[in-house]
């Protein structure tokens, strides 16, 4: 049938060869709809690339160097000519990216043009103009239908030939992107098996790419995870630009109001609905506009009930859907109950960069300080990672300073200084153990940043620098004269060529 | 280990076949060591009103002077019933423990039948902590027969009691037996040096004799309320640069106070930034070790459990001027902690609120989660042990108060994920206590409750109708089998 004609070249055998086919079932059983099918199979196959990475991430444990490299595989497929989509962390920290189109064994170089770690999205561009010549791009589609079927397309550990799986739509809800660790947005469930190296394959349905596959749960069966194409679209919008900006962050802190007890107690009439507002994160868009004890009653005029949910074409979402779909600077309408009226408040949506630090870093390297063998980092997750499973390893003060200090302090987020670790040398081996302790003070100055810490050292006016440590007001003292002249030699011997990185 | 695991793993190691030599008819049976089977029922942590199902653990006591027997704490915690059994052979005789150390993790039990004191004597206590080599094991098995094995001292450390704060010298071994940690009795040259306290991987702690003898003598003292323990953090000076920085020379004593806290010995006379040289006569190093006669350098925190005398002499250099003080000896009692230790043989308070099940935190309730609570329990807790057990002020009423669980009922409907999460204030009251708790709900707001939890654990605020509280709290107590208090 004409319609197997997009195939291109006897050497395209096997393409040719399931083309083929499609119209033998076509012609015996089915008819037009599966040659349909078929066809459209053929020409997404032909749209899917694998790509394999050099990785080197950075070292969070001797900050000054980076690991070894590591060689890792993906997937992803054609969004423009010479241009890719797939996952931000099949291509983080990447040092080379090369890609192979499906049938052709060519490898070609490409770039990361852009890459969003907060929705684990990145576009690439394959400088060659031969890549991907007379291939249709695939186009995004919409966000499909609870029980629908769908296609996964990718490069799965287990061969090297593309692979497809089916299964349904099982769930559509908010989840946390496992790659930036503190992101949730919209993700869609699947049984559709999503495996290793599937990660930034399509997933299709009606010839559309409806999401990226990107993540699995190891603890329960036959389901994977794939990012719906309101994320997808979100994204390309973001960059449309020329840059990636990333999401904004509403910063409020909310409890449903189901209670009727709550909703009386508020004062809210009987039909009215809404969640209340426990606290706003200093700094974020709310703030400012948004109060405690204040009733969101809607968002842009999309009623939110009382569990904090809203109608969203059909489905039950978190009301902050309706937020994440804007770009930066966009306005946002919040209804509010507030001294027993309604209100509308607008606020333009700012990026919340004072919440980085709960982020997974990719692409940056650390920074940190080194003096007379004292290594110096700032509190952050990966700074925590390093300790492997860091709910069971790393030092409670730590824990509760990263994840819980921020909610229980009116000031927000703040940063703090770690003695991450010693590089043992006479002068300072018996501090041995004040390692992952919080640097409070130097010489009676209040630390904050590193950068507190490089100006308290060099302003410093008696003979010893004295750092008090927490918790338990550890006392920390370098003579200052015997510090500095053992600080090159530190250097020296444990390899580090450069003393900071601020 | 968990006590039904070691009950599992010491019913084991009596079906099979032993080891280790037991004593053959023609031995002569240890007069001084006798069978100990524990009844034991504790009360259950997260629903405190039950009692979880009772256990049975078997152990050994050792006879001491004064027609007493002497065996762990731990072994006799919770008991609904202890029974002794000497030579292996009936009649069990009924115990009653006349005081329990949870701190030392002693206790003492007599029995009131005269019957049983007949044929047995008291194992002769060590002058002398055994320091170095091997000493023998003894133990009742479940099957009646009398076990010795061997072991070898590996070294004394001071370390905290398993239930407090206490600090002594625990001697630490190695052994081929399996199944240990249930007061069974080290011997060197037929004097008792020491109960065995726990057991993993071939290695034996124990409470060693001079701890055994301590007790013995605090029990015959009227004043007697239990041990001290140290009311101050303190840090090594074993710095050159920090000595240099407090002026101190190379005398080589000296450790640095970095805080005290409310209670305990030493709050009342130390001060941040005193350096200590001296306690109880012994030098102090700059890593915090003394010299001691009998176990050589330990850490001087022992000191302050050496004698049962009131006040411990030390010296120390504040401000740069060296002066002679002695420190009040004082404890933290189980209930001056914030988060107090395990609370055994006595029910924890509570409340129930509308559905909310009220406690106070306690580690107890921490090891509701298992051995490795530290890892397994809710992480907001476990953080608020490791930084703030200790109380911060002067009021020894001051404790965490959480949300254990919500029972679910119409009343608290939308509130059913709050667990674990603690209670910052009710009705505008700061919560330090159950009691503050129950002072706060008598003044509701406006006709409403509003208890406010700390943020960070899901949402922040609770409501309830003061009109319908009588109510729902009936009715929960009814839905849910809670006796009326």
């Amino acid at each position: 049938m004409l319609i197997i004609a997009p195939i291109r070249g006897a050497s395209n055998y096997v393409s040719l060869l399931r083309a083929l086919s499609a119209v033998w079932v076509t012609a015996l059983a089915i008819g037009p709809a599966v040659a349909e099918a078929a066809f459209e199979d053929d020409r997404v196959e032909r749209a899917i690339v694998s790509i394999q990475v050099t990785q080197q991430r950075s070292d969070w444990y001797s900050p000054w160097q980076r690991t070894r490299p590591t060689q890792t595989s993906g997937s992803g497929f054609l969004i423009g000519p010479r241009r890719i989509m797939t996952n931000a962390h099949v291509v983080s920290d990447a040092r080379q990216i090369i890609v192979r189109r499906n049938q052709d064994s060519r490898p070609y170089f490409a770039e990361i043009e852009f890459i969003a770690h907060d929705s684990d999205l990145a576009t690439l561009k394959v400088p060659d103009p031969a890549f991907g010549r007379g291939v249709k791009p695939l186009e995004v589609g919409n966000l499909p239908s609870l029980r629908s079927r769908v296609r996964t397309y990718g490069y799965p550990a287990g061969g090297e030939k593309i692979s497809r799986t089916e299964g349904v739509v099982s769930r559509i809800q908010f989840i946390t992107y496992l790659h930036s660790g503190a992101d949730s947005h919209l993700g869609i469930q699947t049984d559709s098996a999503i495996n290793p190296g599937n990660s930034g394959g399509p997933v299709i349905q009606e010839g559309q790419v409806i999401g990226v596959a990107f993540q699995t749960n190891v603890r329960l069966n036959d389901v994977g995870y794939f990012i719906p194409a309101p994320v997808i679209r979100r994204f390309l919008n973001d960059i449309s630009d020329g840059g990636y900006d990333g999401y904004g962050d509403l910063g409020i802190v909310i409890s449903n109001l189901i209670n009727p007890s709550y909703r009386k107690f508020l004062g809210l009439h009987k039909d009215m609905m809404g969640v209340v507002v426990d606290r706003i994160l200093p700094g974020a868009s709310a703030d400012g506009f948004v109060f405690k004890n204040d009733v969101i009653t809607a968002i842009d005029d999309v009623p939110i009930m009382t569990d904090g949910t809203i109608d969203y074409y059909g489905y039950s979402l978190n009301f902050e859907q309706i937020a994440e779909e804007k770009q930066i600077g966009e306005l946002v309408k919040l209804t509010l109950w507030r001294d027993g009226k309604l209100i509308d408040v607008r606020f333009p949506l700012r990026a919340f960069e004072e919440a980085d630090r709960m982020r997974s870093q990719f692409d940056t390297f650390p920074r940190y300080f080194v003096f007379a063998g004292l290594v110096f980092m700032e509190l952050n997750r990966e700074y925590l990672k390093s300790f492997g499973n860091y709910w069971e390893n790393a030092d409670k003060h730590l824990l509760y300073a990263h994840f819980f200090s921020f909610m229980e302090s009116e000031k927000g987020f703040e940063d703090h200084v770690i003695l991450a670790r010693i590089l043992p040398h006479g002068i300072n081996s018996a501090y041995a153990g004040m390692v992952n302790y919080i640097v409070n003070t130097l010489n009676g100055v209040p630390i904050r940043k590193l950068e507190d810490l490089e100006l308290g050292l060099r302003s410093s006016q008696g003979a010893f620098h004295r750092f008090e440590l927490s918790p338990g007001e550890l006392v920390l003292v370098l003579d200052k004269e015997k510090a500095a002249k053992a600080h090159p030699e530190i250097l020296t011997a444990y390899g580090i060529d450069k003393d900071r990185r601020l | 280990m968990n006590p039904a695991a070691r009950l599992c793993v010491a019913l084991l190691a009596a079906s099979v076949i032993c080891a280790w030599p037991a004593l053959g008819q023609d031995q002569p049976e240890p007069s001084g060591i006798v069978s100990l089977t524990v009844t034991s029922q504790p009360y259950d942590p997260l629903l405190p009103w039950n009692k979880i199902a009772e256990q049975t653990l078997r152990g050994n006591a050792v006879v001491v002077k004064g027609r007493k027997l002497i065996t762990t704490a731990d072994l006799v915690k919770n008991a609904n019933l202890l029974e002794v059994r000497k030579f292996g052979r009936y009649p069990d005789f009924p115990a009653r423990a006349v005081l329990v150390d949870y701190d030392l993790n002693l206790a003492l039990l007599e029995v009131t039948d005269p019957r049983f004191w007949s044929d047995l004597r008291p194992l002769p206590l060590a002058d002398r902590p055994v320091l170095l080599g091997r000493f023998t094991i003894n133990r009742w098995r479940a099957n009646g027969r009398f076990e010795e094995g061997t072991g070898e001292v590996v070294d004394y450390l001071v370390s905290n009691s398993p239930y407090g704060l206490m600090e002594y010298p625990i001697l630490r071994g190695t052994t081929a037996m399996t199944g240990l940690g249930w007061a069974e009795v080290l011997t060197s040259q037929g004097n008792l040096i020491g109960l065995i306290s726990s057991h993993a991987k071939g290695q034996i702690e124990a409470i060693n004799s001079d701890l055994l003898q301590l007790l013995l003598l605090a029990a015959s003292s009227p004043q007697y309320t239990g041990f001290a323990h140290r009311g101050f953090a303190w840090q090594r000076l074993n710095q050159t640069h920090l000595r240099e920085f407090f002026e101190l020379d190379n005398s080589a004593t000296g450790v640095l106070i970095r805080h005290v806290f409310p209670g305990g010995t030493g709050s009342l006379e130390l001060r941040p930034l005193d350096i200590l040289h001296t306690i109880d006569g012994y030098d102090i190093d700059p890593e915090g070790r003394i010299e001691h006669p009998t176990y050589g350098p330990l850490l001087f925190t022992m000191a302050i459990n050496q004698s049962l005398a009131p006040r411990i002499p030390v010296v120390l250099q504040r401000n740069g001027q060296k002066m002679r003080l002695s420190l009040r000896r004082s404890r933290f009692a189980a209930d001056d902690y914030r988060i107090p230790p395990p609370l055994f043989d006595r029910p924890v308070d509570y409340e129930v609120f509308a559905g909310l099940v009220l406690q106070e935190l306690t580690v107890g309730y921490l090891r509701a989660w298992g051995n490795d609570w530290r890892n397994k329990a809710p992480a907001r807790l476990v953080i608020e042990y490791t930084l703030n057990r200790l109380r911060k002020s002067e009021s020894a009423a001051e404790k965490v108060v959480i949300i254990s669980r919500v029972l679910r009922d119409p009343s608290n409907l939308g509130y059913e994920d709050v667990a674990n999460a603690i209670v910052r204030e009710t009705n505008g009251h700061a919560i330090a206590s159950l009691s503050d708790f129950r002072k706060a709900i008598r003044s509701p707001i406006d006709g409403y409750h509003q208890i406010d939890l700390m943020p960070g654990q899901g949402r922040e605020r609770l409501i309830f109708e003061d009109a319908k509280l009588a109510a729902n709290n009936a009715r929960v107590r009814q839905r849910y089998g809670i006796p009326e208090k």
